[in-house]
């Protein structure tokens, strides 16, 4: 029995010269690997998924990444490390998003170290199973801890796994979306099974994140989102 | 078969011969008999002596001349002509007839033979008649002295007369086609010629005398030596002088003479040049302290002095008599720019009573040479336009003592400027830049160790002062100053570091801390207020300790001993974090680390702006003198084994030539790892200059972890200026070829990017061993815990570690077990995942970050195969099983201070992985190593351990 909620930090790096014109297609295969020059874009921000759950088989989340990153045509150029780590690069208006996605993970006794998989990251998706009333309540306990030490402005979004699976619902879709109003998440029912709502949740996150400050970023476009300090600073007093 | 000319000049050389004999007889010897004993009498004699002996080698000459024809006359056939010791030793002869007239013209200029013929005039006039004799055909003379000097002149003048007059009718009777005829002709024409020397000399000499005759006392007294020659004097041929002013002018042959009044002004020819530039209508001369216009009314007047003194000059600095009249020389035309001689200075000034021995250049000390001061002050280097210029080394002797400051440095203009290193007297040694003759940039200035008050100071100089950031150690009080200073002073934010571990920092004026600072101690508490310089707290302040309690109010000695304060403690304050609290950082913002080191960046700058000047470089750069105070010691100090001597000109080329072969990203990393390792390299030099600047900040005393933050961003900003340098070079280098650097302007992230993934891993193991000490001081304290962990952890055997981790159980590597008979799973030690253990400890074998990262996740792929291995099917590892394997990886590899490690790989880290995958690892490296040292790891699941079963069960 594996009481845990497991965890996705997703980073996510922007390009920005995105024509839409041309076709995705054409644009994406011109992007140059990681991590060469411009303009792939440092990545400051980290997109940070939790799931909550509270069985052993878990509910999805891995389907939800894998899903997410395999459907696409850019896996061939994304480093991974096994499940754990994954990019996976989305158009938004016209800019690039390089979604580098952080799995951490779930088990209770490692909750301490979560911290340091958040810091600095620019959304989370929190992942819960409408099956589960459960799941729903970890859910909740990782909003909390976000919004009390996350980063601030940390994008937040909701999916709740296995919409396919809605005729054994215990999470009323109603609930899910009060709470995210509530909390300002984007919230969405996903199945990783049948790639319902996948593609729109993370088109959903990269809608939230702030379009890149021209003045701010002018000649490099890198993006510095919920990151206040750099991580040298990190260890002064 | 011998001509008639032949055996004239057999009688011809008898008779010379018979001749000789009695001028020796007669003359020299009579003439030698008298001993004078006033200083003139004795130079007389000693002139008359020499006259003897050539008139003695002369003798030698004419009888082995006469032998040979002899010879030849007895044996025509057997003989040739060529065999003539006349011919084939015209040399010889003539050289010997050239040293009797010489001496002879000294004898004729100091009128040695009517002085000598007074001192015993009655002999003399007995022997008139016998003088007569020698005398024939002219034997008008009365007086004695003429006599003699016609004595010993007539016959040598009819002799080689005789000479010329019988070889030229031999090269007629001989004909075309005889052997020996070229020898012959040649032969006549050098008689012929040493008759004009011969006539040259008698004239010179006897204007000489004439000179010597009508000039007043003083200045003859000052003037006369039998050799000097007058060639040219002013009344004979009028010129005008200025801006000294002279009423009359002797050129003679060794010096330049000016007559005004009583003064007389010498000029030694070998240091007068004549300006070729023939501009205006006066003659140009140039010597070391004046410089002389001669002007006349008369145009061929004034040619006919530059001619004079032009060829009088050449004639002196060829240290001989020209061949046979003056001006024959080879070179006529102009006076040598540069010469080699030692000249002493007269003029009041720097150089008074200075003796400057070198190379010259058109009046001026130019090249190399050695300039001593009668005060013992010596100077051996290189001159430019009478200045020191170049490198040189300069003695300055102490007033007491046997000692000197020793400079070795390079000068321009006369002052030391640029690089050098200054032993003085007082055991002091400074190393590095100066400006006019002070210091003045970066340098180090430390006093040896063994005197008493040992104290070493690296950093900026202004004005021969301390100015700007410094960092000073003071071994007797143990402590280190890092910060701002400015005339010699602490002045300005600084950092102070003590032996006992006690920190502080705050704001300094005129060496004294004034206003509040903050002051760390080894325990970790923290003041904030105002306190002394012997750490005594006197003032408003604050003391935070490190369980949090807080004491702030008035701080004062007190009657007793002890601290004695009024204020108020609190203790309400949840414990701070430790890890917040003992990281505390000094320095940080004080001193931006973009200006810290200018004075060691500034000089290669200016290096590269001034278009990479080899000559230049050592000025610039520096250089390294092996066991400089061995050398002092021994008498060589004179002698100054640099590394790099004159051929750095087309070293730099090479050096320029081969940075532009090397461009393409893996020829440049091979480059710049050769160049940053090589102490004769531009950029190696700058390495080596700041890795001593940062060992004399960071090691030592400064090993104190309130350092850390100060010395990576100064890493990191040393990575940065050494590619500035590195682009710098290949600017110059493209420039020399004609091309400009194609991408004009590097951007930001570019330099970023090859500061971090190229720059900081070559120069990284430089500065490695006091960066990593200052991260392990750091992270002391985690370091510990994680031991522990790793020690508690270490029991466990295999199986037991996997299920304490919560590994699931199908991801469990049981198959690498292999057992002993009596042995059973749960037993077995160090065997799961061992390929991913071996690969992780590599982590400390390397100092570059990536490497490092690479190694994590190398690490990373060691597990997944493992586990692919044992479920049989590829499989992708979810951070759930990936973390407790890694944490089961991590301890079993039992990496010592893996958080300093960590922590070094986090800061050196390029930004650009920031999120990415090489962060995501590291992230979880990191996790694990926070994990390891957490309590339950220590106590709460000790109850879980099997160590007490173990001693249960049998073994």
């Amino acid at each position: 029995m594996r009481n845990q909620a497991p965890q996705y930090v997703l980073h996510v790096s922007r390009f920005r010269h995105y024509h839409p014109g041309h076709g995705p297609t054409a644009q994406w295969e011109n992007i140059p690997t990681f991590p060469v020059k411009c303009p792939v874009l440092v990545p400051k921000a980290h997109t940070w998924c939790v799931r909550g759950g509270g069985e052993d088989t878990g509910v999805g989340k891995s389907s939800i990444v894998c899903r997410f990153v395999q459907d696409h045509f850019d896996h061939n150029i994304s480093p991974t490390i096994g499940a754990s780590f994954m990019t996976k690069t989305v158009p938004c208006g016209n800019e690039l998003h390089k979604f580098l996605i952080w799995d951490t993970a779930g088990q209770e006794r490692f909750h301490s170290l979560a911290p340091m998989y958040y810091r600095g990251s620019a959304a989370a998706v929190i992942v819960y199973d409408i099956t589960k009333q459960d799941s729903f309540h970890t859910l909740k306990k990782w909003v909390k801890e976000l919004k009390e030490h996350g980063p601030e402005n940390i994008v937040m979004a909701i999916a709740g796994n296995k919409c396919d699976l809605s005729d054994i619902r215990e999470v009323p879709l109603k609930d899910a979306k009060e709470y995210a109003e509530s909390i300002g998440a984007i919230v969405v029912e996903t199945s990783a099974k049948n790639a319902i709502n996948i593609e729109e949740l993370f088109q959903g996150i990269s809608r939230q994140i702030p379009p890149l400050d021209s003045h701010e970023n002018g000649n490099n476009g890198a993006i510095k989102l919920g990151k206040p300090t750099a991580p040298a600073s990190r260890r002064c007093c | 078969m011998c001509s008639p000319e032949e055996e004239a000049l057999l009688q011809l050389e008898e008779v010379f011969l018979a001749t000789l004999d009695r001028i020796n007889g007669q003359v020299l010897q009579p003439l030698l008999e008298a001993e004078p004993s006033d200083p003139q009498g004795k130079e007389c004699r000693r002139l008359l002596l020499q006259l003897q002996s050539s008139c003695q080698q002369l003798w030698e000459a004419t009888e082995k001349s006469l032998h040979s024809l002899r010879e030849r006359l007895r044996h025509p056939d057997a003989v040739g002509l060529e065999s003539v010791q006349l011919l084939c030793g015209a040399d010889h002869v003539l050289r010997v007839h050239v040293e009797y007239i010489e001496s002879y013209t000294s004898c004729v200029v100091v009128q040695a033979f009517q002085k000598a013929a007074k001192w015993r005039s009655e002999y003399w006039r007995a022997q008139r008649k016998a003088l007569r004799q020698l005398l024939w055909g002219m034997g008008s003379e009365r007086a004695t002295g003429p006599a003699l000097v016609q004595a010993l002149r007539q016959p040598l003048t009819h002799h080689v007369q005789q000479y010329v007059l019988l070889l030229l009718s031999l090269g007629d009777t001989i004909g075309d086609r005889h052997p020996a005829r070229e020898l012959v002709v040649r032969t006549a024409s050098l008689f012929g010629s040493l008759q004009s020397f011969l006539r040259q000399a008698l004239d010179q000499a006897e204007a000489t005398q004439a000179l010597w005759r009508t000039l007043s006392s003083r200045p003859r007294d000052a003037l006369r030596t039998p050799a000097r020659r007058l060639l040219q004097d002013s009344q004979d041929i009028p010129v005008t002088v200025a801006p000294l002013r002279a009423e009359r002018v002797l050129l003679f042959d060794d010096v330049l003479v000016l007559l005004q009044g009583h003064s007389v002004h010498t000029f030694d020819l070998k240091l007068v040049w004549v300006d070729p530039e023939q501009d205006g209508c006066a003659l140009h001369l140039l010597t070391p302290e004046e410089e002389l216009f001669f002007s006349s009314e008369n145009p061929q007047d004034q040619a006919i002095w530059r001619w004079k003194i032009t060829q009088a000059v050449c004639q002196a600095l060829r240290g001989k008599k020209d061949f046979p009249v003056l001006g024959a020389g080879p070179e006529p035309s102009e006076t040598p720019t540069c010469r080699s001689v030692a000249y002493t200075f007269l003029a009041e000034g720097r150089l008074c009573q200075a003796t400057y021995e070198g190379e010259w250049c058109r009046g001026r000390p130019h090249g190399k040479g050695t300039l001593k001061w009668p005060d013992g002050r010596n100077h051996v280097g290189s001159f430019c336009q009478g200045l020191e210029h170049g490198f040189g080394i300069c003695l300055v002797p102490q007033a007491s003592e046997d000692k000197f400051d020793c400079y070795k440095c390079h000068w321009r203009e006369g002052s030391m400027c640029g690089y050098g290193i200054c032993e003085h007297g007082t055991d002091q040694v400074y190393k590095g830049h100066f400006r006019d003759g002070l210091r003045h940039g970066f340098g180090v200035l430390e006093s040896a160790p063994q005197l008493p008050g040992p104290c070493k100071y690296t950093g900026h100089w202004e004005r021969g002062q301390r100015s700007g950031y410094g960092v000073q150690e003071d071994r007797d009080r143990g402590e280190r100053y890092i910060g701002m200073w400015q005339a010699n002073q602490r002045h300005g934010p600084g950092v102070m570091v003590t032996q006992a571990g006690v920190c502080y920092q705050g704001n300094f004026q005129a060496d004294k801390m004034v206003g509040p600072g903050v002051l760390l101690s080894e325990d970790d508490s923290l003041y904030e207020g105002t306190f002394t310089r012997d750490l005594v707290l006197l003032g408003k302040g604050k003391v935070t300790f490190p369980n949090g309690f807080t004491l702030e109010g008035s701080f004062g000695s007190g009657a007793g001993s002890g601290l004695h304060t009024q204020g108020l403690l609190d203790t309400a304050a949840p414990p701070p974090d430790p890890s917040s609290t003992c990281k505390r950082q000094l320095g940080l913002g004080a001193f931006p680390v973009e200006s810290r080191w200018q004075g060691v960046y500034g000089p290669f700058r200016d290096f590269v702006r001034a278009g990479c000047p080899g000559h230049l470089q050592e000025a610039l750069l520096g250089f390294h003198v092996q066991s400089s105070r061995e050398l002092r010691r021994s008498q060589e100090y004179l002698c100054c084994e640099r590394t790099p001597p004159d051929d750095s000109v087309g070293r730099m080329e090479d050096i320029l030539e081969e940075l532009l072969r090397h461009r393409e990203p893996a020829a440049l990393q091979s480059y710049l790892t050769k160049a940053l390792s090589s102490s004769l390299h531009p950029l190696g030099m700058l390495l080596r200059t700041l890795m001593q600047t940062f060992q004399a900040t960071y090691a030592g005393i400064g090993a104190n972890k309130h350092l850390q933050g100060l010395a990576q961003e100064e890493v990191k900003q040393h990575a940065r200026e050494l590619w500035a340098a590195y682009r710098g070079l290949l600017q110059v280098a493209l420039q020399r070829k004609g091309q400009a650097l194609e991408e004009e302007e590097e951007d930001t992230e570019t330099r970023d990017l090859r500061m971090h993934g190229l720059v900081l891993p070559l120069i990284l193991p430089s500065f490695y061993s006091e960066l990593f000490t200052l991260y392990l001081l750091l992270h002391e304290r985690e370091d510990s815990l994680y031991s522990q962990g790793l020690a508690n952890l270490s029991l466990f055997p295999d199986t037991k570690l996997l299920e304490f981790l919560d590994v699931q159980k199908h991801l469990w590597p049981l198959k690498d077990l292999t057992l002993t008979t009596n042995q059973r799973h749960s037993l077995v030690k160090d065997k799961c995942f061992l390929s991913a253990t071996e690969c992780l400890q590599k982590i400390i074998t390397t100092v570059d970050p990536r490497e490092k990262l690479e190694v994590l996740e190398r690490t990373y792929g060691e597990i997944e195969a493992t586990v692919s291995r044992v479920l049989g099917r590829e499989h992708k590892l979810p951070m759930d099983d990936l973390l407790p394997l890694l944490i089961y990886v991590v301890s079993r590899a039992r990496i010592q201070h893996l958080g300093a490690e960590i922590h070094l790989i986090r800061d050196m880290m390029d930004p650009i992985h920031t999120g990415g995958l090489y962060d995501f690892l590291l992230t979880a490296l990191e996790s694990c190593y926070e994990h390891l040292q957490r309590h339950d790891m220590h106590r709460h699941d000790m109850h879980r351990l099997p160590s007490r079963r173990d001693s249960r069960e049998p073994w």
